[in-house]
């Protein structure tokens, strides 16, 4: 495979002096992979091990009106039937962990099921096969509900209730309100003053992530009181996390053996299996395995939220984009997962790597009687990518350009701003699409094969212009941002919060408050949410931040895993300064 | 409630404990059987393993030709004189599995499984059935009429050698290895220019391969030309009603058939 | 439960255990025997994972009755390398044709399989070679050209 390196364009951005980006070298644990010795969780066995499998509901959307296990009670090998009522805690929500959202999804559902696959049961037997056998001994009784599987016919009004944590079928974002809204400029003046306006509705299915190793776990008591568990999570120590709460135990009494995971693509951090493989252990006092089989990964496991995408530009004649609209519905499945998240990630990805003075997005996490969705490979960038990508061709063609040309113009350069008033830096985009047009044999014009990232951007394009917001009050052009450390400690300096430091904040922030929560709500993506995973979320805790869900004694015992400490701003790494030699 | 097996020696008594027991089911190369059995089908509580030479036979010699319901793709493919199935064979799963996967399986592989029987409907193929000694052999389409009763347990496959074109082919996502959008296979039998007899199969269209009697109408005693090639791409679905499921709609079937019929048929004519 | 004995050959040794009369023999090789080199990745024979030889010919273990194996000779990922790596295994681990590992074994027993029935594959039937066996972090190209590095030193060495 041939690489070629453009170090040219990222010449200031540090010393060209590491010893192993760019060359081939060995993973560290890869003579385990070719040997077939790497410890995955499975390659454990234990005498006596059991073996969980879920009764699974049969329909979207039903009442579970009466649960009859006496004859898998009596059934060979069957060793202990778990219901909801076992679980100690069994309301979650992943990202309760970091304050973000409402506990709202049981592990065994009790009075109702919301997607088809929702766990009811978990029995525990001797062998695969007899737990097999056990589930379909297993009668419920349902009264069928109905449901609804669409992201837009779930919020109009009268849908069915998918989740009785969110009745309306929208979760709710920092400072309660139903959307996460990006405000920049005015696009309605914008699309006043276009030549063109170029509107497109977009969707995309759900994505299973399609480990080839399955979601799986197992437990197994340990001395002390603790349980051991070996496990394929992707997320060691927030699935620790998320399992202590769970079980209402100290995270310190459990010891989680994992790290070596045969694929997960972001369909391994749910935690599905640890805190019922683990709750079997305590029960039994035996060890108990947990894994999906196929059928349940592809039903069961969450996989990265279907979406539907509204788009809108106003176009000038030569091929500027001077206003761009967007409404966006995720579907978050019956229960919140990420999505939530990935709505806020997707919001600092808006609108596309474009300079555009006027930008307005509006982004839904709806409920439907869908599988519950969760983090896949860029979820919340990769969907939003494809429509803005297909709405680009579809601007290219109004105007008459070419689609490289008209992706040309409107490129991000170097000091434009952003529609999160943030600075455009170390641009090359130009350049990328210049390389593609080569080895394409597009022929591009001399004029767009001149055009580079360095030259043309800042000035005008850096300017911020006044917003127009939602109660019809205007934040002033300029309004620019409070760095983050100033009001929240703990944040990641660099990443800060884009907050006025003068205008009306919005209206939909509750009065009592503070502004910087109003204002994050506002304008952007929390900014400590763009990294993945835990240890960046853990830090945002937004101030209107409803009470913690974690009433519980686990979730006190347990803080957030927040595996980097950020305690402190630390040192700003800026993306121009040279970070120097750090090896030698 | 586990799971028995029963080992048996000859076909015949596998038929007999078939047709006795609803729950037994005759195991072949087990790739698709084995997935219920592991996934723990309540519906499959036998399997039945038959260790009979006459499953295994090939007779590929002369114009007759008898092949075992036993016989994997992978032992298809090592027989030069059945070079007429090795197209069909080939596409049916990778190496693994056809060292694994059976003639005798294949006919029963639900869509979109099942591309060699899309080619043996083609060809006319017939099949013996076990226990039922003296019964004549059945054609393979007959075999996927019928429903609800416990499917009879074929013994071997019966091939006349085809005279004329054969055609096969098989539209897939992914290739080499996917599950077939359409499959479509065509027999002509051609002589002083006209053609005596079409027959053009289609799998993956439905839940098990059908042949496609309008376009068998439409080429039927008729030179292989535009006109026929347009009549039977038009004929082609006509009574057929394709079917939509994760891997493509049924639209979207039914313009691939068209597509496909009218390329094949053009490259027939022309060669 | 009922359970039968099961005898064969385990890469080279003999093997007896008893099993369950339906056991797959991926459960057995696994839950049994102990030869964890064969993953389970789908129970349907869809994604090679868990693919072994019999008698030298490629099956996936997790949709072949274990009591189909009944005194023939089984061969694993644990049987291709003693002392020695093989030398796909070695060309796997330099040219980065393992990420999570999982699919690594299934694709092993896969290219030997072939580089035994077909010194001279060339790419295409690299491909077909491998197309039961999937991998969700490589995108195939890194695991098709240490195939075809192997065959050409085997080549070479034959030479």
């Amino acid at each position: 495979m041939s690489v070629e390196f453009r170090k040219d364009l990222f010449a200031d951005e540090r010393d060209d002096d590491l010893n192993e980006v760019g060359k081939p070298t060995r993973r560290q644990d890869i003579l385990g992979h070719v040997t077939g010795r790497s410890p995955f969780f499975d390659d454990h066995r234990f005498d006596g091990m059991l073996h969980i499998r879920c009764v699974r509901s049969p329909y979207h959307h039903a009442r579970i009106r009466n649960i009859d296990t006496s004859r898998a009670e009596t059934m060979p090998g069957v060793v202990r039937i778990m219901r909801g009522a076992d679980v100690p805690v069994n309301l979650n929500t992943l990202l309760s962990l970091l304050d973000f959202g409402k506990d709202d999804e049981p592990v065994l559902a009790v009075d109702k099921v919301a997607y088809k696959g929702e766990p009811v049961l978990a029995i525990i037997a001797e062998s695969e096969a007899q737990a097999h056998d056990a589930v379909n001994a297993v009668r419920v009784d349902y009264e069928e509900l109905p449901h609804v599987l669409d992201v837009e016919e779930a919020i109009k009004p009268g849908a069915p209730s998918v989740n009785l944590t969110y009745p309306n079928n929208k979760f709710e974002f920092y400072g309660g309100t139903d959307k996460q809204k990006l405000r920049f400029g005015d696009v309605e003046t914008g699309f006043a003053r276009a030549d063109y306006i170029v509107e497109g509705r977009y969707q995309m299915a759900p994505i299973e992530q399609a480990p080839i190793e399955p979601n799986g776990a197992i437990a197994l008591p340990e001395t002390n009181d603790r349980w051991a568990c070996y496990t394929s999570t992707q997320g060691l120590f927030f699935t620790l996390g998320t399992a202590a709460k769970l079980l209402d135990v100290s995270s310190s009494r459990l010891h989680f053996i994992g790290g070596t995971v045969g694929g997960g693509f972001g369909g391994k951090v749910d935690g599905l299996c640890e805190p019922l493989a683990i709750l079997g252990a305590m029960l039994t006092g035996r060890p108990v395995r947990y894994v999906l089989d196929r059928a349940e990964e592809m039903q069961v496991s969450a996989p990265r939220s279907a979406e539907v995408w509204y788009i809108k530009d106003g176009l000038a004649s030569d091929g500027r984009i001077i206003a761009r609209q967007f409404t966006g519905y995720f579907d978050s499945g019956a229960y919140t997962r990420l999505t939530s998240y990935g709505v806020v990630k997707c919001t600092g990805h808006l609108p596309g790597p474009y300079t555009i003075p006027n930008v307005q997005s509006d982004l839904y996490c709806v409920y439907t009687n869908r599988t519950p969705a969760t983090a896949m490979r860029g979820f919340g960038v990769t969907g939003a990518d494809f429509a803005i990508e297909r709405h680009m061709d579809k601007g290219a063609r109004a105007v008459g350009m070419g689609p490289l040309e008209f992706r040309l113009i409107n490129a991000y350069r170097d000091g434009d701003m952003k529609a999160h008033r943030r600075l455009a830096g170390n641009c090359a985009l130009i350049e990328s699409i210049q390389a593609a047009a080569a080895r394409a044999n597009y022929p591009l014009t001399s004029e767009y094969m001149q055009m580079s990232s360095s030259q043309g951007g800042g000035g005008e394009r850096a300017q911020i212009p006044a917003t127009r917001l939602q109660d019809g009050s205007e934040l002033p052009a300029g309004t620019r941002r409070i760095a983050a450390a100033d009001h929240a400690p703990g944040l990641i300096p660099q990443v800060g919060v884009d907050v006025p430091v003068s205008g009306k904040p919005s209206t939909s922030a509750t009065p009592a408050a503070p502004a910087p929560a109003q204002a994050q709500t506002q304008f952007a993506a929390s900014p400590a949410m763009r990294g993945y995973g835990a240890s960046s979320l853990g830090q945002s805790a937004p101030p209107p931040a409803p009470p913690p869900p974690a009433a519980t004694p686990a979730a006190e015992a347990s803080p957030p895993p927040a595996a980097k400490p950020q305690g402190s701003p630390g040192p700003r790494y800026s993306r121009y300064s040279k970070i120097g030699n750090r090896r030698r | 409630m586990t799971v028995q097996v029963s080992s048996l020696s000859t076909v015949d008594s596998a038929a007999r404990l078939l047709s006795s027991d609803k729950t037994a089911r005759m195991l072949g190369g087990g790739t698709l059987l084995m997935q219920r059995v592991n996934a723990g089908d309540p519906g499959i509580r036998k399997l039945v393993r038959v260790d009979d030479p006459a499953l295994t036979d090939i007779s590929a010699g002369g114009a007759n030709i008898s092949i075992g319901a036993g016989v994997t793709m992978s032992q298809l493919l090592m027989k030069p004189e059945l070079e007429f199935l090795h197209s069909a064979a080939r596409c049916v799963g990778g190496p693994a599995i056809r060292n694994m996967a059976t003639l005798g399986g294949n006919l029963f592989a639900r869509a979109p499984y099942g591309d060699l029987a899309v080619l043996l409907v083609a060809l006319g193929a017939e099949v013996s059935l076990a226990g039922q000694s003296g019964s004549r052999p059945v054609a393979i389409e007959r075999l996927f009429e019928r429903s609800g009763s416990a499917p009879p347990l074929v013994r071997a496959v019966n091939i006349r050698r085809p005279q004329g074109q054969v055609m096969f082919h098989k539209m897939s996502r992914m290739n080499p290895r996917g599950p077939a959008i359409v499959t479509l296979a065509i027999h002509l039998d051609q002589s002083a220019g006209r053609i005596r007899e079409a027959r053009v199969a289609l799998g993956g269209v439905a839940d098990r391969p059908c042949l496609s009697m309008g376009a068998a109408r439409a080429m039927g005693n008729s030179r292989l030309d535009d006109a026929t090639i347009e009549r039977a791409v038009t004929d082609a679905m006509r009574g057929i009603e394709p079917r939509t499921d994760a891997i493509a709609s049924g639209w979207y079937r039914e313009q691939m058939v068209q597509v496909h019929l009218r390329r094949a048929l053009t490259q027939m004519a022309g060669g | 439960m009922a359970q039968l004995p099961l005898q064969f050959r385990l890469n080279g040794s003999d093997v007896a255990v008893f099993a369950d009369e339906a056991d797959n023999l991926l459960s057995v090789l696994r839950g049994k025997v102990g030869d964890l080199t064969p993953k389970f990745g789908c129970g349907q024979g869809g994604c090679g994972a868990c693919m072994v030889s019999v008698d030298g010919k490629t099956v996936l273990s997790c949709v072949t009755l274990a009591q189909n194996v009944q005194g023939r000779d089984v061969e694993s990922l644990a049987g291709l390398s003693g002392e020695q790596l093989d030398p796909l295994q070695t060309a796997f681990m330099d040219g980065f044709a393992a990420q999570c590992g999982y699919c690594t074994p299934g694709m092993i027993v896969a290219a030997r399989a072939l580089l035994r029935r077909n010194p001279n594959p060339d790419r295409d039937d690299i491909v077909e070679a491998i197309s039961d066996n999937l991998c969700r972090c490589t995108g195939y190209e890194p695991i098709i050209d240490a195939i075809q590095l192997v065959a050409a030193q085997e080549r070479g060495t034959r030479a």
